[in-house]
């Protein structure tokens, strides 16, 4: 059940998202229509057929969610790659695999040229980054604190998270409805702003999705549209606020209380002390279009989503290393883009904090609080010291054999890459002002990326549930044989 | 804190300013820990002053011995004039420890950066560089930026060796009784701690504990030296000189080639013992000299620092086989070298022309690992720097237990370190916010470093070598560079990231709380006496 149920899930979304993409390139008469819609029907119907046999899990334990959250994401990236060598998008295996795993942890990373790509494949590559969104979301904000309670409880405020998802199928219509309805306004105002209505829908769906893949290999820049660049900047803004904040803000109940939060306080003043920071540094730009530009690459970062609208080395060296930073630390908790999440660097301070206090006054007892009254148990902090200790070991691990896949590889380089993954950011700067360029990693280094952006993607610790649940199995296997 | 509080209670510090302001004082010495220790700290500065200018005199390749004889004046007199004029009080509190130790470092950096300003090193405009080059001496980092330090007098060139072993003779104290007892970043896991190598059970007394540790010190100096200068490539100065940074795990060197210079391998690996050796914790030492060497195998942070370099030498070596064209003996030679130099946090570089010393040419994956190690460092209680192998041993410790933890919620685990009772949670939090602190103050340091132009990677490794307070970084700064590559401001930077890694962080960031509250203190006795709220 916890393999075939998630998968059938992942055949029925997949196969969705091929036909509606087989669609799209038919009205265009592209040649990839047959490769996206035989497949795209074949996978509905499996899907389908799997999911009215099995019964509905019930009672699961927080195991078995991660496992399925796991095993779902898993299936639908092994299961996209074939689509991108049907469609002769890539005659490559690895980068099909690669662009399948980018498009579904919703990570900008492409070894594709967009120019080369029909619109089929173009739509299925940013309906994957939104579909991943939307799936990334409800797990959050759903189906972890329904049915466990556990490591997302901490971060989703109770009072918060009980108006977002009083229950399973309220938070489903709910956050359906918060990421419906953003994407839709998204939509109508790029193309407003002049986006044809293709490149309105992909790029609403790789906006809102804190996606980031283009359709262009300019990305943004292409359009050279101020209002463009605007409205994606203020979407990636609010992409990368905690959903349940959202939620509140959206439903008007009191955005004091959104307002008033430590994490989102910290996360507006980043947003404006880096804006500031980058604009300053790129005066020469222009006034204005430093502000917009810097905006833009802020909110990119901030986000996790990978849009640029200035090719990032043009930026100033000490520009690139606050981008890298804050792409590293990525968007508030529970929202739809990855990174570190703010509310952990809150925590990890109020731990560094409180130590320090410890040293003037030895004998106090002190509790780390994240607002006025919410303080934090030590259960809870540990288990931020043990996330920080895998972002960190994961972080190294990666950088180690992107860099000893290729020995004359910067290892600047190498550990920018790393962070860009594990955040599913993108395109990152890297030493000298080097754009990141997957396609230049070797199949070592390219195969570490993929395992950690799916890391980056589900918060690291269902993976290693679900891993080390499969190995558990292995070994009983084996005993029993 | 309010004066009316109980006698009983009032802290010491309460008691000064009480005494001071509301009572006829009895003495005309004035109760202040800190200039106390910080004049004591300046006199002990100035016959290793004296002792250079003599070495000047005698060797005659510059003229900067009145330099030295005018800083050590200097040194003495303010010294003296702080001694005298001050006392300890008897119940010091933690933040005047802490402030204690930050603001002598401090004292004696300036003081020590004074023969390098009045002499001929760096000229009257470049005072920062003078103090760039005594802070990184007094914090054994081992970072220069002398262009040219071979067209320096010996006897300047021997100051700056001994600001490595005065800094070393201060990191020995501090490391093995001062921040343990205060359990700075966990460091009280050192009396926790299998055999247990605690300052405490050296001698009763502060004061005993710290002149035992300084004659063992002195004598794994002199162990150093002798073994050098009996080596035919190396004079009786040459020893001196790098027998005192070996020992202090600093890296300073008379040449511009620094250990290359000698193009020896004996030489090379009379250092890397000493590299190693001085990277364990003295307090260790101290009673393996009693027990005998099997205490060293009882050390569990002992046992995980061999497993690190020598594992970290095999790794190496092979990386650099595989990836350089180089034939296995003289891998080997550097490899070793590379890697005792960097985990001990020493900073010797043996870049030679036939050699692969210059690691900054090596493979990414091989970078990455001496990055890693950059990072951890030495053991606790010894003279090297880094976040300290005890440290990363309770990190790994903590992963394992969160990963248990994640299997089973409701499990309760504990962390054993070595074959003592579960580790007190106080500790390994103690610890997580160390690292914690570590990582901030590194990454607000890149940041702050590569916003004056500096690319990603020196920037970073920069960072992270001044903090580990190792010597050489990665990038344009690597052991055939020096920290010139850095501009003017980011070397302060630096500078200061290099006390706030010696001092484990905690002391510089509350070098100024004792200093606060004795303002609070006073304006609080001032609105008392004239009857203001």
């Amino acid at each position: 059940m916890y393999v075939r149920y998630p998968a059938a899930i992942a055949f029925v979304a997949l196969g969705a998202i091929a036909v509606l993409s087989g669609l799209l390139d038919v009205t265009k008469g592209s040649n990839a229509a047959p490769e996206l819609l035989l497949p795209g029907a074949v996978l509905v119907a499996i899907g389908a057929y799997e999911l009215q046999r099995l019964p509905t899990p019930s009672a699961v334990t927080a195991t078995g969610v991660y496992t399925m959250v796991v095993w779902g994401w898993v299936v639908a990236i092994c299961t996209s790659a074939p689509i991108y060598l049907m469609a002769q998008a890539t005659t490559r295996v690895d980068d099909a695999l690669f662009e399948s795993t980018a498009g579904f942890t919703t990570t900008a990373a492409t070894t594709l040229v967009p120019e080369d790509l029909p619109r089929g494949i173009l739509a299925f590559r940013a309906l994957s980054q939104w579909t991943a969104g939307a799936a990334a979301l409800l797990v959050a904000v759903v189906l972890v604190p329904t049915f466990t309670g556990g490591i997302e409880r901490l971060i989703i405020g109770s009072r918060r998270q009980a108006m977002i998802s009083p229950s399973l199928r309220g938070g489903i219509r709910n956050v359906s409805l918060l990421y419906g309805s953003l994407t839709a306004a998204v939509l109508v105002a790029y193309f407003a702003a002049g986006m044809g209505p293709f490149d309105a829908m992909t790029y609403s769906a790789t906006t809102v999705s804190s996606g980031g893949f283009a359709n262009h290999s300019e990305s943004l820049a292409f359009f050279d549209s101020a209002t463009v660049e605007w409205i994606a900047t203020l979407t990636m803004f609010v992409s990368a606020v905690s959903a349940p904040a959202l939620w509140w803000l959206l439903k008007r109940e009191s955005p004091a209380l959104v307002l008033n939060s430590r994490e989102f306080r910290l996360y507006l003043a980043s947003f404006v002390a880096a804006t500031s920071a980058l604009a300053t540094w790129q005066w020469g730009w222009g006034g204005g279009t430093a502000i917009r530009r810097s905006a833009l690459a802020v909110t990119s970062a901030m986000s996790t989503t990978g849009l640029v609208a200035a090719p990032l080395p043009s930026f100033d060296t000490g520009a690139l290393v606050i981008l890298l930073g804050l792409t590293g630390i990525g968007t508030m908790a529970v929202a739809i883009g990855g990174g570190f999440h703010y509310l952990r660097v809150l925590e990890a301070w109020g731990i560094a904090r409180r130590e320090l206090q410890y040293q003037v006054h030895p004998r106090s007892v002190r509790v780390v609080k994240l607002g006025r009254k919410q303080a934090l148990s030590e259960e809870s902090l540990n288990r931020t010291n043990g996330y920080v200790m895998l972002f960190v070991g994961f972080v190294t691990l990666g950088a180690f054999v992107v860099a000893l896949s290729d020995p004359n590889l910067n290892i600047g380089y190498a550990i920018s890459a790393a962070i860009s993954a594990i955040s599913t950011s993108g395109p990152v700067p890297a030493a000298e002002g080097v754009m990141i360029d997957p396609g230049e990693f070797h199949g070592a280094g390219r195969a570490a990326l993929m395992v950690l952006m799916v890391l980056g993607r589900l918060s690291i610790y269902p993976v290693i549930l679900a891993v080390g649940g499969l190995f558990v199995r292995l070994i009983h296997l084996r005993r029993t044989l | 804190m309010s004066l009316t509080a109980n006698p009983k209670t009032k802290s010491a510090l309460d008691k000064v300013l009480l005494d001071n302001t509301l009572t006829p004082q009895v003495s005309r010495k004035r109760e202040n820990p800190t200039l106390h220790v910080m004049g004591t700290g300046l006199m002990a500065l100035a016959p290793g002053m004296l002792f250079a200018a003599a070495i000047e005199w005698g060797s005659s390749t510059s003229h900067d011995e009145w330099a030295l004889v005018l800083s050590a004046i200097i040194s003495f007199v303010v010294g003296v004039g702080l001694r005298t004029t001050t006392k300890i009080e008897a119940d010091l509190q933690p933040t005047s420890v802490f402030s204690i130790v930050a603001w002598t470092w401090v004292a004696c950096s300036v003081v020590g950066a004074l023969p390098f300003w009045f002499g001929s090193m760096f000229g009257w405009g470049s005072f920062d560089a003078a103090l760039f080059e005594a802070i990184s001496g007094f914090s054994c980092s081992g970072s220069t930026v002398i262009p040219d330090i071979e067209a320096n007098g010996r006897g300047v060139l021997m100051w700056r060796q001994l600001t490595h072993w005065y800094g070393g003779m201060g990191v020995v104290v501090l490391a093995v009784t001062v921040l343990p007892h205060l359990g700075v970043g966990g460091l009280a896991l050192m009396t926790a701690e299998a055999p247990g190598h605690s300052s405490d059970r050296i001698a009763p007394r502060v004061s005993e504990t710290a002149r035992r540790l300084w004659t063992l010190y002195l004598g794994v100096t002199v162990a150093i030296l002798l073994a050098l200068w009996a080596m035919p490539s190396v004079n009786l100065y040459d020893a001196v000189a790098h027998a005192s940074a070996t020992a202090a795990t600093g890296g300073f060197s008379t040449y511009n080639n620094s250990v290359a210079h000698f193009g020896s391998v004996w030489v090379e690996m009379i250092l890397v013992t000493g590299m190693i050796f001085c990277g364990i914790s003295f307090a260790l030492h101290f009673r393996a000299l009693r027990e005998g060497p099997k205490t060293y195998g009882r050390s569990g942070e002992t046992r995980w620092y061999l497993y690190l370099l020598f594992g970290g030498i095999a790794v190496i070596t092979f990386l650099n086989q595989v990836t350089l064209d180089v034939d296995f003996g003289t891998n080997l030679r550097d490899s070793v070298f590379n890697v005792t130099t960097l985990v001990s946090s020493t900073g010797f570089a043996n870049a030679r022309p036939d050699g692969i010393g210059d690691f900054v040419l090596w493979a990414g994956a091989a970078q990455m690992i001496m990055l890693g190690f950059m990072v951890i460092g030495g053991c606790t209680g010894s003279t090297s720097g880094g976040s300290k192998v005890m440290r990363a041993r309770v990190l790994a410790h903590q992963t394992v237990r969160e990963l248990k933890r994640l299997r089973h919620p409701r499990g309760v685990f504990t962390i054993k370190m070595g074959r003592r009772d579960a580790l007190p949670e106080t500790i390994v939090a103690s610890t997580l916010a160390f690292m914690a602190m570590f990582f901030f103050v590194t990454l607000f340091g890149t940041i702050a470093v590569a916003a004056m132009g500096v690319d990603l990677l020196t920037a970073a490794s920069g960072a992270i070598s001044s903090m580990s307070n190792m010597g050489p970084a990665l990038g344009e700064a690597g052991p055939t560079s020096n920290f010139l590559a850095f501009p003017r401001p980011a070397r302060m930077v630096l500078a200061t990231l290099m006390l706030i890694g010696r001092l484990e962080i905690y002391a510089v960031l509350l070098m100024f709380a004792s200093m606060t509250k004795s303002i609070k203190l006073r304006a609080a006795a001032a609105a008392n006496s004239t009857g203001r709220p």
